[in-house]
């Protein structure tokens, strides 16, 4: 074989190594990106981890994806973590919309609904309010339920602000959940999300 | 059989490369909460085994770790096991939530206690697993956590509340001392 020939085919051998590496390296970024993993559990429009797995125990896809939008989490014995970025309906939030998130105390020790923008990061907004918790949420008549509104626009009470941004997600954090809620935890139990504008 | 043979050849390097990608593919998500927790205690330079306080979370102050908590006084502890087991000690409240957790390098939390199954002071002893130090003689097995790597993470949440206002919580985060012991 001449050398040429030779150097040629050596050549090839190489790029397509660095072709397959490519690949591979993709495809792992890609699969931290889309969010999706075995360990995950779909409650209406609410995602948290599987109610047999763990975020000490799951799979490296999860913790990958836990380590990059979500670091330093806790166990779900400590606390249950649910995220959206969608309404009721399954719509992606839009920022420029008017929602309200309608649900009753949580069980727990302490819970909070807070809503972030692209980044995972707080929103910047007039009256310095990025969430709402047990404590400081206003509860309707019953003392049970509450609505908060979601919105670009001033509220009279329970305004959570999605002033500037292009995309909203919401997390509910569940400090201590009582042992019913943590084996009961369905859409029932959960806040709601419609769009009113 | 001389016309086979390099179809062999090709079917070989065919399926390297395949493993290849696969190896490639576990290896990035493998590598990648370690690289997290790498570039996020870069920005801790400087602070290793020490604490550091932070201000409760808002729009500008909290723009490294996405999802802060804003009901949260987060405290860390980056730190390095290498030369030293830590003695980390201060005040729990009593009527507001309350954590200590660790992070090993990997960014997976390993361990975990709060103010309902500590009372008023906590004293713990960080260590490497599988650490023979003399310091840890005598010392009670529910006080040392051992680390699962030699680098990773203390995190210390507090809840902000009307029995607990910022001010208040503030004092005790600060009140958090980390000792470092030589192995």
């Amino acid at each position: 074989m001449a050398l040429n020939q030779k150097i040629k085919k050596i050549a090839v051998g190489l790029g397509l190594v660095l072709l397959a590496i490519l690949i591979g390296s993709g495809a792992g970024i890609y699969s931290i990106k889309s969010g999706k993993s075995d360990s995950q559990r779909i409650i209406g429009n609410w995602q948290t981890v599987d109610k047999d797995k763990d975020l000490s125990t799951a799979d490296l896809l999860t913790i990958a994806q836990i380590a990059v939008y979500r670091p330093y989490a806790l166990t779900k014995k400590e606390v249950i973590y649910l995220s959206t970025n969608t309404d009721s309906d399954g719509n992606a939030l839009d920022p420029k919309s008017d929602y309200v998130i309608s649900g009753k105390k949580l069980d727990a020790k302490y819970w909070s609904i807070t809503a972030y923008d692209e980044n995972g990061f707080l929103i910047k907004n007039p009256i310095n309010k990025y969430s709402y918790n047990l404590e400081n949420v206003k509860y309707q008549a019953d003392s049970t339920s509450y609505k908060i509104n979601l919105s670009g626009t001033e509220k009279k009470e329970n305004w959570l602000p999605t002033n500037n941004i292009k995309k909203t997600g919401l997390i509910i954090r569940l400090y201590l959940p009582s042992e019913k809620l943590r084996e009961n935890l369905t859409i029932e139990e959960l806040p709601s999300i419609q769009k009113v504008k | 059989m001389a016309a086979i043979k390099p179809i062999i050849k090709k079917g070989i390097f065919a399926l390297v490369l395949v493993i290849i990608a696969v190896s490639f593919y576990y290896l990035t998500i493998w590598i990648t909460p370690y690289y997290v927790q790498s570039k996020f205690a870069e920005k801790s330079l400087g602070y290793v085994n020490t604490p550091r306080f932070g201000d409760q979370p808002n729009a500008e102050n909290s723009r490294v770790i996405p999802l802060p908590n804003p009901d949260f006084l987060y405290s860390t502890i980056n730190y390095d096991l290498k030369d030293n087991v830590l003695k980390i000690s201060g005040i729990v409240p009593d009527s507001t939530y309350w954590s200590i957790s660790a992070y090993q390098e990997n960014t997976t939390n390993y361990f975990v206690e709060n103010e309902e199954q500590v009372k008023s002071k906590f004293e713990y002893y960080l260590a490497e697993e599988g650490s023979k130090s003399e310091v840890l003689k005598n010392i009670p097995k529910e006080k040392i956590i051992y680390s699962p790597t030699t680098k990773g993470l203390i995190l210390f949440r507090y809840l902000v509340s009307k029995a607990y206002p910022v001010k208040q919580l503030s004092g005790l985060q600060h009140g958090v001392s980390v000792v470092k012991l030589v192995k």
